[in-house]
């Protein structure tokens, strides 16, 4: 049954400038193009930036290459530079094309976050694994003929994994194929007959890089148990075990003729060691993170290193019969002893938001970065209000509470580095937050009310030409009469807590092709309300009305009112109506108070004052933060009336 | 016995080897038990002496512990034994080196297990008030938990020695000219109110705290046993058995704390368990807090800054107090963790003294109380997360395997990958990762109780064999982490078995089956500091019991309510008020997974004592 059942759409877009030439998050994979000289950063914030590695220090960047919704963990370059292959823990594989940077396809075998890729350069063959265990190899001259008509691709699978998959490694002839898993072994296939070679035990932990030679004869692995192995793939050995890191190795790149394997990690060095004769080794640099990638220069002079910071560095490697010399490696861990304090390029990454607090209002903000930058957001119209700087993010947040109380109707995911808000799930959660226009400062007219999330969802699809648009007066209406959001918001639709469906940029939904997949996707309780205009359920609050103790009454009226009102009304609606059915004929009797001259003009709380726990009660102040605050129960929510003058 | 049963029984005994190096290790201990001090031997003697009349039945019932001298030495030559302590020492000597095939023919006055109803050492018993197995199967289990009463009783004389003085400082005080006022502030209700502060539910008169009071009635429950056993002894009355004893003045007072054990209901054994433990956790911290007073109030201090001090304390004790000790809280790691210790009310005595002998001393904490370590890690970052939590008792399901040859280490040290739809949230990633995710104990107790998962959920009670070890390593960290080739530093030994015979936990029967092993020797870090106490608090005691002053330099607990020592070393069947010994052979059949003698009961709680090396 839960099967059949389709699972729920959840709506959500990013809070992000038209254009991030920065990475804001680390930087997991790299490739470079020797030829164009460019090199493919992909970053955890989801988005594959290219660089310019010729030329000075001047701005690097080329282009974004945005289509991934979750980190891209692993990327290759293949067919000289044409067509770059991506993997994400959106669980989809992409293929673009690499000079203009748009994406061609997407691929959604896998079932979890894709965690590897390896190429086999001689054969154009790309493997993608991940989490669920299953390894993908792919024809990519078939990948990129794919078209919107022509969209089936076959793929073979390699089985056998029993735990998930956290690195893959390819020989260029597409021979041998490598995958290292929380299993601790490493597992050998030829990827030509889909055959299972071998099983090769050794390490303690997980096994997060691998390296295949040429000939699929060797194999270097490096594992979260801190050691490198070099193994005989022929003998089906560990050769030899090669410990210069003293935490997790994460990335490893092998020299062309596979003699000597640069290595990186959590300890943050960058080590080069002779595979051979691992005594000969060297610590190249140290970053100021740990190390997810390592990518040679086009010279193979130098390496690009990337880390878990957004910054990429490019160091120069020692000349490889250097390391015979007994200067370097003396004391293993001495960090004063590197090769290289300076990096010979440096892109610099941008700022990961780390903290955020949702204000009170429900509407506004406040996050911290990296950089202890503090910034003001304003989700409604999802964009950035003010970028605060360096100041204290605590004091912020205190000098920006308001007593108010709205419900929530959105969830905030940093795991980007940037805002990506997550719409509520179903029309209970996403509309759940009605307020007065007037005081959400939309307007000047008194009571309009509105509704934060079907505002906000009119506005991110109101460029969609749904064919239900609504007419009015032969026109048809689009948005919502106060705002718009910038037309670059990505605008993502995916499964609850699951894989990604469909993105797109606001300002795209205009398109043909693009509406069309909307009209599949876009839940229909979301085109109710963003395309045919309705009106969101108001949410009701029920209490109880009870004169105070101070204040004598009428023996019918000791029993409870019980009432029901919209959440959001004011308090001064209920004294209003104290006023007008309560007292009414005016014949209640024996009120504490003097009177006074007669005034038929006053306010209703002039005449009536509510209180709530004892407390006397602002009459601006509305029924759910009245509630929230002062009540401070979800049961009997009861309030008093105490009249002031006749 | 018939030839061909006595065959069977060597059969057996050569199939299982650890029980023989259990054999072994009882030995070992009955004979440091019985080596130091010479006033006990010389008592145990006495004993033998009183008993001599019965020697053939003895005997029979000695044998069936120190069965491997049988064969060695002649009967006349054991009859003998009682006459001196030597020769009851080289018996076990002999015994140590035992072989196997020396076992056999031990059941010669046994018919079937505990057969020997004519066994004339008195063991005191207890009787069923209804439902109250329970009850007896714990009081039993704690009778003989290597130093528990002893470690009560001192516990009670404490804070009775205490109560006292504080008593007398107040008299005093008010004798030295004070106005009314003055009398009614610093007099007794005002100090009883302040215990009302520190003891939580308190009753007016004596300002005790109900759970005071049941852990008083807990140890005159034992003292009760110890005096049945004794008057059993002296009465010259051969063949007499102790009348059981009746614990409902425990069980009273065990209500007033806690209503779950109110009416005639069958209850959890372990929820007992748990419950005792707790107060007499909190009655130590109480103490603890009066021991501080006493000394500020020693100290001549009488003006206010004392006062409001003490004031202060005892706020901090109420704050402990509220922790239960089940819902600990779990403390991070990296937060300075505080020790069960340090965790008490200071105590403003000599730092430099053993906190053992101080009064107050939480030693629930020292002996059941492990710290557990659960290690999150997330696969991408591969932060470690760690979590340190106080456990009085593991959990431990019926596994699968029957074979492992330590199953509980498996059960207990366990690692899982948190993956598919239960991805860790990373905290430093601010997403959902893999994780790895893993418990250790970096502290065992000297006491470690085992819980069997035998009832999971409403569902039918899981009635497969689960094997029970003799003797384990330690599966501590710092004994887990050792590498194979050395062996643990700790090893645990059984000392008793809570067995529950039905199908759900509030029904069926409970029987506890206790090691009898010698406890007069523990030895006693107060022994020094006991002497000001025999004139106060424990006094009392002696006067109503009739008993004898102690050696000067004598612990109090061993006359007092420990289980009166007996030369045998055995297991007691502990079932309401039949207590039985049996042998090592006859324990371990039961504890067997194709037991020659079936029954329909299963080990639920099992007791293990730690001992180095």
């Amino acid at each position: 049954m839960g099967s059949m059942m389709r699972k729920k759409t959840q709506v959500s877009f990013v809070i992000r400038d038209e254009e991030e030439k920065r990475h804001k998050n680390g930087v997991s994979s790299l490739q470079l193009d020797p030829v164009q000289g460019r090199l493919y950063s992909a970053g955890r914030d989801g988005i594959i930036r290219v660089w310019q590695t010729s030329g000075g220090s001047q701005d690097r960047y080329i282009q974004s290459m945005e289509h991934h919704t979750d980190w891209v963990n692993d990327i290759v370059l293949c067919c000289g530079g044409k067509n770059l292959i991506s993997a994400s823990s959106d669980t989809t594989v992409k293929v673009w094309n690499a000079p203009k940077g748009f994406c061609m396809s997407t691929l959604r075998t896998h079932k979890d976050y894709v965690r590897t890729l390896a190429y086999a350069k001689d054969k154009e063959q790309v493997a993608s694994a991940g989490l669920d265990r299953a390894i993908f190899l792919w024809d990519v001259n078939t990948l990129t003929a794919l078209t919107a008509s022509n969209n089936t691709v076959t793929t073979s699978s390699l089985v056998g994994n029993k735990e998930s998959i956290y690195s893959l490694a390819m020989n260029p002839p597409g021979t041998i194929l490598v995958s290292g898993s929380t299993e601790k072994v490493l597992r050998v296939w030829d990827p030509r007959n889909c055959s299972r070679l071998m099983k090769l035990k050794g390490h303690a932990d997980n096994v997060k890089a691998l390296v295949v030679s040429r000939d699929g004869t060797q194999c270097v692995s490096g594992s979260s148990d801190g050691t490198i192995k070099l193994w005989s793939l022929s003998q089906q050995r560990c050769v030899s075990t090669i410990r210069v890191h003293s935490e997790a190795v994460w990335a490893l790149l092998a020299t062309e003729t596979f003699s000597h394997i640069i290595s990186g990690g959590r300890d943050r060095l960058v080590i080069i060691t002779e595979l051979r004769n691992p005594d000969n080794f060297m610590i190249v640099c140290e970053e100021t993170a740990p190390i997810l990638k390592l990518c040679f220069t086009a010279d193979q002079q130098g390496v690009w290193v990337s880390t878990s910071d957004s910054d990429i560095r490019c160091w120069k490697l020692p000349p490889v019969n250097t390391l015979n010399s007994e200067m370097y490696n003396q004391n293993n861990y001495n960090t004063n002893n590197v090769y290289q304090t300076q990096p010979l390029h440096h892109i610099p990454g941008g700022r990961a938001i780390k903290n955020y607090t949702v204000l009170n209002d429900k509407r506004h903000i406040i996050t911290k970065d990296t950089a202890n930058n503090v910034v003001l957001y304003d989700v409604l119209k999802a964009s950035k209000i003010e970028d605060l700087g360096e100041i204290d993010y605590d004091e912020e947040v205190k000098k920006h509470f308001k007593m108010v109380y709205v419900p929530n109707w959105f969830n905030v995911d940093l795991k980007t580095g940037m805002l990506t808000i997550h719409l509520g799930q179903d029309e209970t959660d996403c509309f759940s937050a009605w307020v007065s226009a007037k005081e959400a400062g939309l307007t000047t007219e008194n009571d309009q009310k509105v509704n934060f999330g079907a505002l906000l969802l009119q506005a991110l699809l109101e460029y969609w030409n749904h064919p239900n648009r609504v007419n009015e007066g032969g026109q048809k209406v689009f948005g919502n009469n106060f705002f718009s959001v910038p037309l670059h918001t990505p605008l993502i639709f995916s499964e609850v807590g699951g894989r990604t469906l469909y993105r797109l940029q606001v300002g795209d939904a205009g398109g043909e092709t693009e509406g069309n997949i909307l009209l599949e996707t876009v839940p229909s309780w979301v085109v109710d309300v963003a395309v045919e205009m309705a009106a969101p359920k108001l949410n009701k609050l029920p209490f109880y009305l009870l004169p105070h103790s101070s204040c004598q009454s009428k023996q019918d009226r000791q029993k409870k009112d019980r009432l029901v009102a919209n959440d959001f009304i004011q308090c001064r609606k209920v004294a209003e109506h104290v006023v007008e059915k309560i007292i009414g004929g005016g014949d209640v009797n024996g009120s504490s108070t003097t009177k006074t001259e007669d005034s038929n003009t006053d306010a209703p709380e002039e005449k009536v004052e509510l209180l709530c726990c004892d407390q006397v009660l602002d009459p601006n102040m509305d029924l759910r933060t009245v509630r929230h605050f002062i009540w401070k129960s979800n049961v009997e929510f009861t309030l008093h009336y105490r009249i002031i003058k006749q | 016995m018939p030839l061909n049963s006595m065959s069977k029984t060597r059969k057996r005994t050569n199939n299982t080897k650890p029980s023989l190096s259990l054999i072994r290790k009882n030995a070992t201990i009955s004979k440091e038990g019985l080596i130091p001090g010479s006033t006990k031997d010389l008592r145990v003697c006495n004993e033998n002496k009183e008993n001599k009349p019965l020697k053939r039945p003895f005997q029979g019932i000695h044998l069936n512990t120190l069965n491997a001298a049988k064969k060695l030495k002649p009967l006349t030559e054991i009859s003998k034994q009682g006459d001196s302590t030597e020769d009851l020492t080289l018996e076990i000597l002999y015994n140590k080196q035992g072989s196997p095939a020396m076992l056999n023919g031990h059941h010669s006055s046994d018919n079937q297990y505990g057969g020997s109803s004519q066994y004339k050492t008195p063991i005191a018993s207890l009787s069923n008030l209804g439902n109250t197995c329970f009850l007896n199967s714990v009081l039993y289990t704690l009778r003989y938990a290597p130093q528990f009463v002893h470690n009560l009783h001192h516990l009670v004389s404490d804070l009775n020695r205490i109560e006292q003085k504080l008593g007398s400082i107040r008299l005093k005080s008010s004798s030295l000219g004070r106005s009314a006022a003055g009398i009614a502030s610093s007099g007794t209700r005002s100090w009883s109110s302040k215990d009302l502060l520190s003891l939580g539910q308190s009753d007016n008169s004596t300002g005790k705290s109900k759970i005071q009071i049941a852990t008083e009635k807990l140890h005159e429950t034992y003292l009760s046993l110890r005096a049945a056993e004794s008057k059993c002894l002296h009465s010259g009355s051969n063949d007499s058995s102790p009348e059981p004893y009746a614990a409902d003045p425990f069980l009273a007072a065990l209500r007033d704390v806690n209503s779950t054990f109110e009416g005639n209901r069958q209850q959890d054994a372990h929820e007992l368990l748990v419950c005792i433990l707790d107060n007499i956790r909190e009655t130590c911290r109480a103490l603890s807090t009066r021991a501080s007073r006493l000394q500020l109030q020693e100290n001549g201090d009488s003006n206010g800054l004392g006062r409001a001090q003490n004031i202060e304390d005892g706020g901090k004790t109420l704050g402990n107090l509220r922790k239960s000790w089940k819902k600990r809280k779990e403390v991070k790691l990296n937060d300075k963790r505080t020790s069960p210790t340090e965790d008490r009310a200071p105590s403003p005595s000599d730092p430099e003294r053993d906190e053992k002998s101080l009064p107050g001393w939480d030693f629930v904490a020292d002996d059941f109380e492990g710290t557990m370590v659960v290690r999150t890690m997330c696969l991408e970052c591969e932060t470690v997360t760690e979590k340190a939590q106080a456990v009085c008792e593991l959990c431990v399901p019926v596994g699968e395997d029957d074979s492992s040859e330590e199953p509980f280490r498996a059960a207990c040290l366990s690692s899982e990958y948190l993956r598919d739809q239960n991805k860790y949230w990373c905290e430093r990633c601010l997403r959902y990762n893999e994780a790895r995710r893993s418990v250790a104990y970096s502290r065992l107790p000297r006491l470690l109780v085992l819980q069997l998962k035998r009832f999971s959920g409403g569902m039918e009670k899981i009635t497969r064999h689960a094997p029970t070890p003799l003797l384990m390593p330690c599966f501590c960290e710092p004994c887990a982490k050792r590498p194979p080739e050395h062996p643990p530093t700790h090893r645990y030994i059984l000392w008793a078995v809570i067995m529950h015979l039905g199908q759900t936990l509030t029904g069926g029967h409970y029987v506890a089956y206790a090691r009898d092993s010698s406890q007069g020797d523990v030895k006693c870090e107060r022994e020094t500091t006991e002497n000001a106490a025999a004139n106060t608090g424990t006094s009392f005691m002696r006067t109503l019991f009739n008993r004898p002053r102690p050696q000067p330099t004598g612990c109090t607990a061993r006359d007092c309510c420990v289980p009166r020592q007996r030369p045998e070393v055995g297991w007691l069947a502990c079932d309401d008020d039949l207590v039985k010994p049996i042998s090592n052979e006859e324990f371990e059949d039961l504890l067997s997974a194709e037991p020659k003698i079936r029954s329909p009961a299963t080990p639920y709680l099992l007791f293990y004592v730690k001992t180095e090396g």
